[in-house]
């Protein structure tokens, strides 16, 4: 499958007496999905946040696609070529819709500093942005303020920015949170596209998606990877029966 | 047209016409009090770029404000008294032209602007209010106690700077080249506002952790912002130094970081023509509940109250509705 895009070495990070994230290792290959998944507490967030440069890991590794990004800074790593969507959708509630879509485009294009040209009007932002609105069925609300929209609206909204940055890697966060059925399918069809784009770390708890679009998934609990293998293998694993997946289907 | 623009129109037009009224009837004094709105509204369109797009609270805009004053206050007294403002490594003389003087308020209050903000940046929230006033407070205190410049006498110009071609001793006359500038930088400001700066700048303000997963420093972004800020802050402190005649640290106090702030507040955070709302609706209420009790400014606060509890978009609000982006 070829070199990994997102190679994670080792990373280990602690607070005070907890170990948060406990030599994990991880690896992402272009075109697949990998999934990571743990029971609540396990250290999801907090080695998403090493991964995205938000914390810095004590020890270990990380390289994104063959470059050394450990002591890059979340911009930094954004401008590499990491996309993150957030668990709790992280918009700007003033912006309208597509004003959110098209800070992903200037981002990606890094032309930050023009003073006197007006946004709306420029094609490079709003074509790409209305393009990538257009994927996910949004661009009827792109005029609308982002906080006026309802919750899978904005959950697909924070995919169509990620989408915008045209990323190396797409790391999400929870993207089916509180979304209903027909949400779910809608995102699991979006995702199944989108990894011919860019592989994806997944995250998330929806374990009928993750079993649906996973090429490999790694199970994280108490900050250590307990196991780490395809679908069936995971699934059938007594260690993660018995510490995670067994709890929910009791 | 949206109701806004209206409204710019009419308060835009409206002090312009009180300008003209009251030089056609003879009233210096009323053109003079529209002349320190255009220019104290010059001073709130300056904090504006940082408070109402960056979400910036700064208490020390005085800081620029004193700053433009000195610039004007200093190259005007040396060039009066024929004194070289350097010596040593080169020699810089004095001058009384304003563009110059402009010029040079500018780039040192930018330059402080870029100092100031890129120490306070690293804070949010309160701390960055407190070390904003810190700063300032420290400029107003070297100034009370450098005597060269007249220490907490302050420096008087003698006379008005002059701008080639003009009469800037004509009281309408200086009106309009501050109306002038005020206008020119409310022009550039909605073209700041509406250009991808400004995105990435009101971006950073509702969400700064997202610009950055989004490969935009939003610490730089906002440090220019309020480079921009004080830059035209510092304008309009040279201004009010014509326009006075005269130079004091008072300038540069936490006071007067406070009135510019409540320009803003009372006309709209934000709003392009919120702070000459503001501004002139302070000169108004100045000089009317002025004249019934020198103790108006109780009443200002509790104006400031209702506009805080119950019109958060100011008078710029009030009229014409929400605030919308671009």
């Amino acid at each position: 499958m070829g070199e990994p895009v997102l190679d994670i070495r080792g990373i280990s990070k602690t607070f005070g007496a907890l170990k948060a994230s406990d030599n994990v290792s991880l690896d992402l290959k272009p075109g697949e999905i990998h999934a990571l998944i743990g029971p609540n507490g396990a250290g999801k967030s907090t080695l998403i946040k090493q991964i995205a440069g938000e914390l810095t890991p004590d020890e270990g590794s990380i390289h994104l696609a063959g470059r050394d990004v450990t002591g890059l800074d979340a911009v930094a790593r954004a401008r590499a070529g990491l996309a993150r969507s957030y668990q709790v959708s992280s918009v700007a509630g003033e912006f309208t819709v597509l004003q959110n879509v098209m800070l992903a485009v200037q981002g990606r294009l890094r032309r930050t500093y023009r003073f006197f040209l007006p946004a709306l009007s420029d094609k490079r932002l709003v074509e790409p942005a209305m393009a990538a609105l257009e994927r996910v069925d949004l661009a009827y609300r792109a005029d609308m303020r982002a906080s006026d929209i309802s919750h899978g609206e904005r959950r697909a909204l924070e995919m169509t920015i990620a989408m915008a940055q045209e990323p190396k890697v797409f790391l999400l966060d929870e993207p089916m949170a509180g979304m209903g059925p027909d949400g779910s399918k809608q995102m699991t069809e979006l995702l199944d596209e989108l990894r011919k784009e860019a592989p994806i770390l997944l995250v998330e708890h929806d374990m009928e998606a993750v079993f649906a679009l996973a090429d490999r998934i790694s199970v994280l609990v108490y900050g250590q990877i307990i196991a780490s293998g395809t679908v069936d293998e995971v699934r059938n694993d007594p260690v993660v029966r018995a510490a995670y997946l067994g709890e929910e289907e009791a | 047209m949206n109701r806004e623009i209206i409204l710019n129109a009419v308060i835009g037009f409206g002090i312009l016409a009180v300008a003209f009224y009251a030089n056609s009837s003879g009233e210096t004094f009323t053109i003079t009090l529209a002349t320190k709105a255009a220019i104290l509204a010059l001073a709130g369109a300056g904090l504006n770029i940082a408070l109402g797009h960056g979400g910036l609270v700064s208490l020390g805009h005085a800081a620029f404000f004193g700053i433009g004053g000195y610039a004007a206050g200093i190259l005007a007294t040396h060039a009066m008294y024929y004194e070289p403002v350097l010596t040593w490594p080169f020699e810089v003389e004095g001058t009384q032209s304003m563009p110059i003087i402009w010029l040079v308020a500018i780039a040192a209050s930018g330059l402080v602007a870029l100092v100031i903000g890129a120490l306070s940046l690293r804070t949010t929230g309160v701390f960055f209010i407190m070390i904003t006033l810190a700063f300032a407070q420290m400029l107003y205190y070297f100034a009370i106690s450098w005597p060269a410049y007249g220490g907490e006498d302050g420096l008087s110009l003698g006379l008005r700077n002059g701008f080639p071609g003009l009469n800037t001793l004509d009281p309408l006359t200086f009106f309009l080249i501050c109306y002038g500038l005020l206008m020119a930088v409310l022009g550039l400001s909605a073209l700041l506002a509406r250009s991808r700066f400004g995105l990435a700048l009101n971006g950073a303000r509702q969400n700064a952790e997202r610009l950055k997963s989004l490969g935009i420093n939003p610490q730089r972004v906002l440090l220019t912002a309020f480079v921009l800020s004080g830059m035209v802050t510092g304008l309009s402190g040279a201004l009010y130094a014509d326009l006075n005649r005269f130079v004091s640290p008072e300038m540069m106090s936490w006071h007067t970081s406070g009135e510019i702030m409540v320009f803003v507040i009372l006309g709209g955070v934000g709003r392009l023509f919120g702070p000459l709302a503001g501004a002139a609706l302070y000169i108004v209420l100045e000089h009317s509940l002025g004249g019934v009790s020198e103790y108006w400014q109780f009443m200002l606060g509790g104006l400031l109250l209702l506009v805080v509890l119950f019109a958060r978009g100011g008078l710029v609000g009030l009229f014409a509705g929400e605030r919308r982006h671009g």
